[in-house]
């Protein structure tokens, strides 16, 4: 591990470049409901482009493709935004939620979820008997398209609403702005618990909740996938101008602005890339918890902090990471379970649940166990910050 | 050297730095400047003193264009600084901070790159000459044999040779230096001022450095300009700012007076101490 920090990074990005592909047919080809090999992903695109016929586990593999599209895209998206707000705080600490993008999509979502009385795939896959075909297709576009919006808009209005009130005089301060954001983030939990609350005895939209919270890649359509990857691209396409701006403020705003950077407009920049990116994630999967966190972190003690080569691994950790999760879950689990049957009854079964965990509960508890590991063993550099 | 590609301000003789009659007041209330005005010739060293609180450090701000006046001018070689865009503005003036923290992981290398960023076309790539240009300033400041190792693993003196490399490798014809001894033991106070005759001497810019240490301004500067709640009281050579009657109307009577012989700057040079200056027994 002597490599210097630059051949590190080269390193890092192209294995991860080599694993990320590799990965998607892998979770493509393999999964609780079958295995079809290596080569699904492929079938599935030949036959979605109308190169060949569809084969008769066309539309099991097409969502498991898009499964892992959407960890990808979601993984990328919310380490991207993590390491991007950690460079503009100037903290390590810093991710995307203290912007209020978690808690605004959440209630943006709670909201949808008991207007439509749920959230399933159920809602936008069969049509409902007894209404009209045009009907039927409206009820399907809502049912699908209102909790994304809806968690959409809630988290661009948060992290908006903050940002003014963090504006004092057309300069907005680092300190203002943490501050101001607890204090939303601290009203907009509070909204969505007696949301909540309200809506116990509603068992269906309960659930959808719950498992909202927690995130879920399960059964996304393509719609998903292209809601997640435009926030991506468009936080991916700004890297380039704010990369190196990010290094000038590792001295602080006043002293980059002296070197001739605009603070103002990469705050600018990077506030946007970071809402959009981590709001077309969130409003699409739900809550992952930790990546924002806890990739760039990492990341940025193996490839050092400059941003040009920071943001771009982050972005291919992230989504490594998100789909490892699905891999490990859908791939690995049943396999695991298969092999202990006959000696463990119960371990087998232990195996097939962690299948239909939520991934954003996986996350959280391999995440926060790794990240008190990490503060604990080089605490003083964590939080001295 | 390249200089910044604009010829309209480089008429002969215009000053490098013009303030007139600059006024701040921060939201808080209090009156920062108050008619402040300066003029600083090109390849000038001028010290500005004054007690806590005259205003000093909220004037080079505005000299430096990261704080804008309420009314007033600022001039930077003839344009107004405010009117200039930052990367431009960054080509023709620079500031060394008192102290920086900066964020662990990078390094004094890398430190002083940054100061090439104003001059960087437009895919922001450091070229063979911004490298060369930093490894020539930090070897004009003693810091060659550093130049691998943290920013944040410095010590005072080494992280004032890495502030000052950074600045002029920004070859930026004036630097503004804030309280840039204020923190340092007698040694590096020298050592500083020491970088900035190099780079007022040996690399020719046109300095002004914010102090509280008359000392040192007056053995190092050509000229002093003396501040008091928001404006210049008293402006000239050092042995016309530094008398007993300029010098009790603004710090009090008790301090005592002398003189340098020789000093670097050349000639015989004043000092003041702070001197409690017991009763007479015999009064």
């Amino acid at each position: 591990m002597m490599m210097p920090p630059r051949h590190r990074a080269i390193w890092l990005g192209a294995v991860l470049l080599f694993l990320l592909p590799l990965l998607v047919l892998v979770a493509t080809g393999y999964s609780e409901t079958g295995r079809y090999g290596m080569l699904s992903a492929a079938r599935v695109m030949l036959a979605e482009l109308g190169l060949t016929a569809p084969s008769a586990e066309h539309d099991i593999l097409k969502l498991r493709l898009l499964r892992a599209l959407c960890a990808v895209g979601v993984g990328g998206s919310l380490a991207l935004a993590g390491a991007m707000t950690q460079g503009l705080f100037r903290n390590p600490l810093a991710e995307p939620g203290l912007l209020g993008v978690g808690s605004g999509a959440m209630l943006g979502a709670v909201v949808a979820i008991a207007l439509l009385g749920g959230y399933g795939p159920d809602m936008w896959t069969r049509p409902q008997a007894g209404d009209g075909l045009a009907a039927a297709a409206w009820t399907r576009v809502v049912a699908l398209g209102l909790v994304p919006l809806l968690a959409f808009v809630g988290a661009l209005a948060a992290t908006f609403t903050i940002y003014r009130l963090a504006t004092r005089q057309g300069r907005i301060s680092v300190a203002g702005l943490l501050l101001t954001g607890l204090a939303i983030n601290a009203l907009l939990g509070a909204l969505m618990a007696a949301l909540q609350v309200l809506l116990l005895p509603d068992w269906q939209a309960s659930r959808a909740i719950i498992a909202w919270g927690f995130g879920t890649f399960d059964d996304r359509s393509l719609f998903h996938i292209v809601v997640v990857w435009s926030g991506a691209l468009v936080a991916l396409a700004a890297m380039p101008l704010v990369a190196l701006e990010l290094d000038l403020l590792a001295g602080g705003e006043d002293d980059a602005a002296t070197l001739g950077a605009d603070p103002a407009r990469v705050k600018t920049v990077v506030l946007a890339c970071v809402a959009l990116a981590t709001a077309a994630s969130v409003s699409v999967s739900g809550q992952i918890a930790f990546v924002g966190l806890l990739v760039p972190h990492v990341t940025r003690l193996l490839v050092g902090p400059h941003h040009r080569r920071l943001l771009p691994v982050a972005f291919l950790a992230g989504a490594t990471l998100l789909l490892l999760v699905v891999v490990f879950q859908h791939g690995l689990c049943p396999v695991l379970a298969e092999w202990v049957a006959a000696g463990s009854p119960r371990l087998a079964v232990a195996c097939r649940r962690v299948t239909s965990m939520q991934p954003g509960a996986l996350t959280s508890l391999l995440g926060a166990p790794f990240f008190l590991y990490l503060l604990l063993r080089q605490g003083r550099r964590v939080l001295g910050g | 050297m390249r200089t910044a590609p604009n010829g309209t301000s480089n008429e002969s003789g215009a000053a490098a730095l013009v303030a007139r009659d600059v006024r701040l007041t921060y939201p808080n209330g209090v009156r920062a400047l108050d008619g402040a005005s300066i003029s600083v010739a090109p390849g000038e060293f001028l010290a500005i003193i004054g007690p806590n609180g005259s205003g000093k450090s909220s004037f080079l701000r505005v000299l430096a264009g990261l704080q804008p006046a309420d009314s007033g001018q600022v001039l930077l070689e003839g344009d107004a600084v405010s009117a200039l865009e930052a990367r431009e503005r960054a080509r023709r003036v620079a500031l060394v901070p008192q102290t920086l923290d900066v964020l662990p992981g990078y390094s004094v290398e890398d430190f002083v790159l940054m100061g090439r960023y104003s001059h960087l076309s437009g895919w922001r790539l450091y070229t063979r000459h911004d490298y060369e240009v930093a490894r020539e300033c930090l070897k004009r400041v003693d810091a060659a044999e550093f130049s691998t190792r943290g920013m944040n693993e410095m010590s005072g003196g080494e992280r004032q040779r890495a502030l000052v490399a950074r600045a002029l490798a920004q070859e930026a014809r004036t630097v503004l230096l804030d309280e840039p001894t204020s923190a340092l033991d007698l040694s590096h106070q020298l050592l500083v001022y020491r970088l900035i005759h190099e780079m007022h001497r040996g690399a020719g810019r046109t300095i002004v450095v914010v102090t509280h240490d008359l000392n040192l301004a007056s053995q190092f500067a050509q000229r002093l300009a003396l501040m008091q709640r928001g404006r210049m009281v008293s402006e000239g050579a050092p042995a016309d700012v530094l008398r007993r009657e300029v010098l009790e109307k603004v710090y009090g009577s008790e301090l005592a007076y002398g003189m340098f012989e020789r000093t670097i700057a050349g000639g015989s040079r004043p000092w003041v101490l702070p001197w409690a200056r017991p009763e007479t027994s015999d009064t």
